[in-house]
């Protein structure tokens, strides 16, 4: 016979009461219908205190409409509690102050996305992969340095310039632009920034923010900001959902009520009837030491540049291709493993050996028709392609075509 | 807990959705709780019953500084304690009729129990009230002993003491009971 070890795991995770569908099923009719009275009644006494005092004069009706309208959107509650709080916006106004005084940071993050691809893609099916950022402020010019990590891939500055090395074939991407939201610019790398930004709609969409004051287990105070925003681009787009500015989500930030520095941030994405958790941040580090390594990035030997597409001799023939026939032209060359001409349509140096192993030999199933979606200036092209192995893929190519060169270039969607 | 803000935020906008989550989130550890104060399923059902009609109802009152759990576990500790009162009032009014109420039933086809949860459940109701209360509270709302102990209007350290007891009665009880679910 064997003791129990320990009391408090054992009473944690095995006694359980279930309720079988029945009795949940009938109290949930019970608290349903006693929500729905309380509402109608609720708003039956609340609206005539109101006319009373307020509709006297035919001219203040409409203010009134709207103050009551606002009331309500901004929970009743908030105006009957007897400690005043600040408002979101002024939260995230201190918070932008006390973070614009950082030395350094390092932020952990992990997101719903796949482990390879742009740092700001989200997939409500994806797992969650852990995203890295770092950052060392200096007093030289460009007055930072800074390191963004996923399984993937990963980013340095090094106060010249930022390289971007995808690991799963050496792609080398270098650029002169030195600002981190270029890779990510929705979530946590410029944070003195995200907080102003908030700042600024908080102000001018108060309604969407909440300010919630609680005691943490640390003992010490917390302010939650919740945060609702609406996606700009139509339920049935294809972009819905697949980056965070394009899904209608929440944010809930929890500062320290006294360093005013941000401890936690989850996202979640409205998705029907359920709210997704795509995103959340599990670890911040504030001033601390960090290791010089970190932004320096060791180049393989065999890494693949990206290049500006050049003007080809005969471009004005590409130059003249709809988004269709360069999907097909592009998916032509692979199947004929006429590399020379897929360089064509790709910005860089060669193609990486696994890139032929995988596309090498395909066949054309079905190119479909080009769409456009959300903000993207490039288009989308629907495609089904059989590999060598037998398998079918289906999925949107992504072509642009606003380079130097005025013709597509893959962007994505292999 | 993030997660929690977000349902209470919505709730108290008026979101009929957040609370169905709410409910469904929290209809089994507050039945579990319930069972474990009383021992019986028919009057944990009618707690628990209550404590969500009540809560439905709180949306303008609820207070933004609450955690739900801790609103809704300290909800069902005070309607077990009003549903013990009446039990001990009726009592001494018609000591016979209390007697076949009061008798512990078995979960009824309502409410399911496995039989380690039977075992423990059993075992938490030979506890004294308040060191069940506190050890119900911290184990399976996860109440701060703080928070508990101004439930129970008395001292952190008593509430401390009240845990620590209560869990070694637990251990001297499962050890010599709860045999073949633990190999």
């Amino acid at each position: 016979m064997e003791p129990i070890e320990n009391v408090e795991e054992t009473i944690r995770k095995k006694l359980h009461v279930t309720p079988d569908r029945t009795l949940h099923e009938r109290v949930l009719a019970q608290v349903r219908q006693a929500y729905e009275h309380d509402e109608q009644t609720t708003t039956a006494r609340w609206a005539p205190a109101v006319r009373r005092r307020i509709m006297k004069k035919r001219i203040t009706q409409l203010a009134a409409a709207v103050l009551v309208a606002a009331a309500l959107a901004l929970g009743i509650v908030a105006m009957r509690t007897s400690t005043p709080v600040a408002s979101a916006a002024d939260v995230f106004n201190q918070a932008a102050n006390a973070m614009s005084q950082l030395t350094s940071f390092h932020v952990r993050v992990e997101m719903r996305t796949p482990p390879g691809d742009n740092f700001a893609v989200i997939g409500l099916a994806y797992d969650f992969v852990p995203i890295d950022f770092w950052r060392q402020y200096t007093d030289t010019p460009p007055g930072s340095k800074w390191r963004l990590e996923e399984p993937g891939r990963v980013v340095v500055m090094d106060g010249q310039r930022s390289t971007m090395l995808i690991k799963y074939n050496n792609y080398i991407h270098q650029v002169n632009d030195l600002n981190p939201e270029r890779y990510w610019k929705e979530c946590l790398v410029e944070l003195e920034k995200v907080m102003s930004r908030e700042s600024e709609a908080a102000t001018g969409r108060p309604r969407g923010f909440t300010v919630l004051h609680e005691r943490g287990d640390d003992g010490r105070d917390k302010i939650f900001v919740t945060a609702e925003a609406q996606a700009n681009i139509p339920e049935t787009d294809y972009l819905r959902n697949k980056y965070i500015h394009y899904s209608d989500h929440a944010k809930v930030y929890q500062f320290d009520a006294e360093t005013k520095l941000l401890e936690h941030l989850e996202i979640y994405v409205h998705d029907g009837d359920r709210d997704v958790l795509v995103f959340r941040l599990v670890e911040a580090e504030y001033n601390v030491e960090l290791d010089a390594e970190l932004f320096r990035l060791e180049v393989p030997e065999d890494a693949i540049y990206s290049i500006p597409l050049e003007v080809l001799p005969d471009n004005e023939r590409y130059e003249a291709m709809t988004p269709k026939e360069a999907a097909t032209a592009f998916f032509t060359a692979c199947a004929e493993e006429d590399w020379e001409e897929l360089l064509k349509f790709m910005g860089q140096t060669r193609i990486s050996q696994r890139f032929k192993d995988y596309l090498g030999g395909l066949e054309i199933v079905e190119i479909g028709e080009p769409f456009q979606s959300g903000d993207y200036p490039g288009w989308f092209i629907p495609y089904q392609i059989r590999l060598k192995s037998g398998q079918v893929k289906q999925h949107n190519l992504a072509l642009r075509k606003d380079n130097q060169a005025n013709r597509f270039e893959l962007d994505g969607g292999i | 807990m993030l997660e929690d803000e977000v349902l209470k935020w919505k709730f108290k906008r008026g979101s009929d959705e957040a609370l169905t989550r709410i409910y469904e989130k929290y209809l089994g550890p507050m039945l579990t709780l319930a069972m474990g104060l009383l021992n019986n399923a028919a009057e944990a059902e009618d707690v628990v019953q209550d404590v969500f009609v009540s809560f439905a109802q709180s949306r303008r009152t609820l207070r933004a500084r609450s955690s739900l759990s801790g609103y809704l576990a300290t909800s069902v500790v005070n309607r077990v304690r009003d549903h013990k009162r009446r039990l001990r009032r009726r009592a001494t009014q018609a000591p016979d009729r209390v007697e076949r109420v009061s008798v512990p039933t078995r979960p009824d086809r309502r409410v399911i129990l496995d039989e380690q949860a039977m075992l423990l459940n059993d075992a938490v109701a030979e506890l004294p009230d308040e060191q069940r209360e506190v050890v119900l509270l911290r184990l399976k709302a996860d109440m701060k002993f703080r928070d508990i102990a101004k439930l129970q209007e008395t001292s952190v350290n008593t509430a401390l003491s009240r845990y620590r007891y209560g869990l070694e009665k637990l251990r001297s009880a499962l050890n010599g009971e709860v045999r073949v679910w633990n190999r």
